[in-house]
């Protein structure tokens, strides 16, 4: 059977999102393992999060060329219309990773603070982006739903979090309190990112609109 | 596995696998009982021993646009052809039933009086050899109008977006019209006598993209007044102008089925059916 014109689109947008899920999670993977290891890579994941920008709109144009010189429909469809939206989930991983980088930039050293709830945190963050970008590369919907489940660990340590902090807050140093308040809020954005990017994922396969 | 035949085409990529193909009608929505005004029962079409369609089951629904589409042969035209018993007139045998607002249209002699019910326009724009005028009156005469004609034609060709082109030239002939108006005159031939139903096979297959957008444009119109049914193979135009869709596809027999029927948005966001969704994607047909 001869490809169809509008397949050599489809890969060449797919080739796109699979760079920029790399760039995405190297970016978010970079810039906790700088808050919790103290380093500063605010300049290196600042770079990385232009280079995604430059990305998305990419992707945008080619979908948009894809619609109107194709008009997909069905499946197609839904994949294109799906790559706008996941595109901009993952230039915002890189927004939030910047985020969390710049924490450290702008707090200095942070040696003497706990960090282990921030470390437990990431983990599952960490797992929902790479689960997120699996479900995504191949289709699995199962994958997608897992990333719901995985969400609500996230919401709950968050809370706890924010429970302890309150209730410690005299006896620790302020400027621990507020930077690994304000990381963990962007690791609870990224993580409903990833719960986006799985419903976007449903969509793709089932054609059901979750949001 | 049946094996899925293309109107003239036979490879080994056509064939599939059966529980990827259903042919049950089970990608049919038909939950509208109330807004339904054409509606087929079991309908099937046979020409000698060989059955042009099977087995379909159809409501449409009233002041509504509905598409058939699917690929060259699968019965689409057989199908409407039904629907106001052009059937008739090609030795066809048809079993099953064809309901107008209730009515079996097969259970009156009256064939005239469906055929005014349930007017119809073709692919080649096919105006009588007369004046423009006379193909707008000439149905009215025929069905016994009482009132004023001229009024009725004006009214027709006005509905028909044909009337400030013609307006000053009505006694020309209407040969002497352009594809587009003469088709548009086909159409203001049909509405003149007040149809429920206006049957179209591929209205615009022949005509320049501008006179096929003028067309568009009028059936998107038309519909307020009168419920129409188009059959066209091109899937662009099917999304841009009708309410409903219904895929037909020959199966291993060469018979044409009704494999899914529904609202244009979810048939072609997320069809119901794989062979809906190979085909409007172009991975065959």
């Amino acid at each position: 059977m001869l490809r169809r014109l509008l397949d050599v689109g489809i890969n060449n947008l797919a080739n796109l999102m699979h760079d920029m899920s790399n760039i995405a999670q190297e970016c978010v993977n970079v810039a906790i393992d700088s808050y919790l290891e103290d380093k500063d890579v605010v300049n290196y994941v600042y770079s990385k999060a232009q280079e995604l920008t430059m990305l998305k709109d990419e992707v945008n144009d080619l979908a948009i060329e894809l619609m109107i010189r194709y008009q997909p429909l069905a499946s197609d469809l839904r994949y294109i219309s799906s790559c706008i939206e996941i595109a901009y989930d993952f230039v915002r991983f890189a927004r939030y990773a910047y985020d969390i980088a710049q924490v450290r930039a702008q707090f200095g050293n942070l040696d003497v603070c706990d960090k282990s709830t921030i470390a437990t945190m990431a983990k599952i963050v960490n797992d929902m982006l790479a689960n997120s970008i699996n479900a995504f590369n191949n289709k699995d919907i199962n994958l997608a739903k897992r990333l719901i489940e995985m969400d609500d660990d996230v919401d709950s340590l968050y809370k706890e979090s924010l429970n302890a902090m309150i209730k410690s807050s005299k006896d620790v140093d302020i400027r621990c309190i507020l930077a690994n308040l304000l990381v963990i809020r962007y690791l609870e954005r990224i993580a409903d990112h990833a719960v986006y990017i799985g419903e976007m994922v449903r969509y793709i396969v089932s054609g059901e609109r979750v949001r | 596995m049946l094996r899925l035949r293309l109107w003239g085409t036979k490879s080994d990529t056509d064939t599939i696998k059966k529980d990827d193909y259903n042919y049950n009608s089970t990608s049919i929505d038909m939950s509208m009982d109330s807004k339904v005004i054409l509606e087929s029962k079991n309908l099937s079409v046979r020409y000698g021993s060989k059955y042009a369609i099977k087995d379909v089951n159809i409501k449409i629904p009233r002041n509504s646009v509905t598409a058939i589409i699917g690929p060259s042969g699968c019965g689409k035209s057989t199908l409407i052809r039904c629907f106001n018993r052009m059937n008739d007139l090609l030795n066809a045998n048809v079993e099953g039933q064809v309901l107008l607002n209730g009515v079996d249209i097969y259970s009156t002699d009256n064939v005239v009086e469906v055929r005014r019910l349930v007017g119809m326009v073709f692919q080649k724009p096919n105006p009588f050899p007369m004046s423009i005028y006379e193909n707008v009156a000439f149905g009215l005469r025929i069905n016994g109008f009482k009132g004023n004609v001229s009024e009725q034609v004006e009214w027709a060709l006005r509905e028909a977006a044909l009337w400030e082109e013609v307006k000053d030239r009505l006694r020309d002939n209407a040969y002497s019209l352009s594809g587009g108006q003469q088709q548009r005159l086909c159409i203001a031939r049909a509405l003149a006598v007040k149809p429920e139903v206006l049957l179209m096979d591929e209205p615009t297959a022949s005509l320049d993209p501008i006179a096929s957008a003028k067309i568009e444009q009028l059936i998107t119109r038309l519909k307020d007044k009168l419920t129409i049914v188009i059959i066209t193979h091109n899937i662009q135009q099917a999304a841009r102008i009708s309410d409903y869709v219904g895929v037909m596809m020959v199966d291993d027999n060469l018979t044409g089925r009704l494999i899914e029927f529904g609202p244009t948005r979810d048939v072609f966001e997320n069809p119901k059916s794989k062979i809906t969704e190979d085909y409007i994607s172009g991975r065959f047909g």
